[in-house]
């Protein structure tokens, strides 16, 4: 059964304030030392610096690590919304045309903007255009609350939105009832408590929960700890395999959820 | 000696576990004491009717429980005189939760059950994490007002705080750091940044299991020195039995 980490990635050990390389294959070298160790197949790919420093750069390395590990890198890419239209529109044609990434990945409150600037709109118009997903950090204050990304999945139905927190420790609770009634919306389980974890599965079922575990480049617990999580679910052996791997393949057939 | 420095035990809305099932878990799981908490309802409402049930369950089992009290600062005078009641028939701590009840732990509000902790010499736990009344800031203001006070931030700043730890060790040295809702990133940080002589481990019992916080823990702090000091004798410190 192939193991997909739905939320990994790759360049920056934040909370250990490492820098593990900002573009050289060293950082993707260890990024897949770690999944490989702890036994996950493939990993939905983010970057790390581009959040924080130059998107473009940041993607342009994204895809020289894949290019270095094609097997195991699902690479998704960024951009700055407060961009020119011009640029914003260009830099994820060249993410999903030229790079070949399959979505967007988000982190509002460092890349600081909220999800209400004109340049997330953009966005949403350009992903549906391309057909391509896209992922938020979420369960945070001030711009990327549950709910903030809820309502951008109901502002835009067409658009496939993937929580990539659980709304975090607090605001699972939050993204329940929305996630019964937006087609468009999935949920990754990198953040909620043990708690909230059962709770989402024992209200939403399997078929829109992605396990995640915000590894890759962190420390290598971190990508056991979420494995563990997912494995102590009350629930059978065939709806832990769908959020283990399955679902996550499923995920990326944007078309097929939308149609 | 193992410690749980946080678990809830009464029937909630949104946790519910009866002391009995805890003791299960504990015995499963090598677990020696727990310190227990009432759940959503009487820390925000029935203060007494929480103090009474943990009263209960600390005089049925007192080699396995240690019991923290809730008051909720709203109740003004009769909050003081509920803690000072539940402290002198054998609770030893003080539970706050400044986003259940309601108020800023730098306001002074919350000052008159502190007052009681200090001339009582128990700690206090303070649930921290949750957006403006649980940042960790706002404890170390407190805890700087009170220097002789042991705190105990509750959650550790999870999950979106875990910046803020090592300045609020830094400033406010009379603060542990428990560690439930973290992970090993967070843990890590700890590692780097504070250290094990300043944590406590947590289940934050219904919330989590002890297999799955225990690992994590250990997969991080892999010495047995920092092990043993995270895993009770900082705990058994605060409780003034080191």
């Amino acid at each position: 059964m192939m193991i997909i980490d739905a939320h990994t990635h790759m360049g920056l050990n934040t909370y250990a304030g490492e820098w593990t390389g900002k573009g050289d294959l060293s950082a993707a070298a260890r990024y897949v030392k770690i999944m490989g160790d702890s036994g996950v197949d493939k990993g939905f790919t983010f970057t790390s610096t581009g959040f924080r420093q130059d998107p473009q750069e940041g993607n342009d390395a994204l895809a020289r690590a894949r290019d270095a590990y094609p097997d195991v890198m699902i690479p998704w890419g960024t951009v700055d919304p407060y961009w020119d239209e011009t640029t914003l529109r260009s830099e994820m044609r060249r993410c999903v045309q030229e790079l070949g990434f399959v979505g967007f990945k988000f982190v509002p409150w460092v890349q600081g903007f909220s999800m209400m600037v004109a340049g997330m709109d953009i966005v949403a118009e350009e992903c549906i255009s391309m057909n391509v997903p896209v992922t938020f950090h979420d369960g945070s204050p001030l711009y990327c609350t549950a709910l903030q990304i809820v309502y951008y999945a109901r502002a835009y139905p067409k658009l496939l939105v993937l929580s990539a927190h659980g709304g975090l420790r607090e605001g699972w609770r939050d993204i329940i009832e929305p996630c019964k009634e937006l087609p468009n919306y999935w949920i990754c389980l990198s953040g909620p408590t043990q708690q909230g974890i059962q709770m989402l599965y024992d209200e939403l079922g399997p078929d829109k929960l992605l396990f995640g575990s915000d590894g890759g480049s962190m420390h290598p617990a971190v990508t056991a700890n979420y494995l563990r999580r997912v494995r102590a679910l009350d629930a059978p052996q065939e709806d832990i395999d769908k959020i283990l791997g399955l679902n996550a393949l499923r995920f990326l057939q944007t078309k097929e959820h939308l149609a | 000696m193992i410690i749980d420095a946080h678990a809830h035990v009464g029937q909630g809305r949104y946790k519910s576990l009866a002391p009995e099932e805890l003791l299960l878990q504990m015995d499963e799981h090598g677990i020696d004491r727990a310190v227990i908490c009432p759940v959503e309802e009487q820390i925000i409402l029935h203060n007494r009717e929480g103090n009474d049930f943990l009263l209960a369950q600390v005089r049925k089992y007192p080699t396995r429980f240690v019991g923290f009290a809730v008051a909720n600062p709203w109740y003004g005078e009769a909050a003081v005189q509920e803690l000072q009641r539940a402290l002198g028939e054998g609770l030893r701590g003080l539970k706050l939760h400044p986003t259940y009840q309601g108020f800023s732990m730098n306001d002074p509000i919350a000052y008159p059950l502190v007052d009681v902790a200090a001339h009582q010499q128990v700690p206090v736990y303070v649930h921290t994490g949750t957006a403006h009344f649980g940042e960790p800031f706002k404890l170390a203001e407190l805890a700087r007002r009170y220097p002789e006070v042991t705190f105990i931030m509750g959650h550790a700043g999870a999950s979106d705080f875990w910046y803020d730890l090592p300045r609020c060790h830094r400033f406010a040295p009379n603060i542990l750091f428990e560690t439930s809702r973290n992970g090993p990133a967070n843990y890590n940080h700890m590692a780097l940044n504070i250290g094990a002589d300043h944590l406590v481990f947590g289940s934050n019992a219904p919330e989590s299991t002890y297999p799955l916080e225990m690992a994590s823990i250990r997969d991080v702090f892999t010495e047995a020195a920092d092990q043993n000091k995270i895993f009770g004798r900082n705990m058994a410190r605060a409780l003034g039995e080191v």
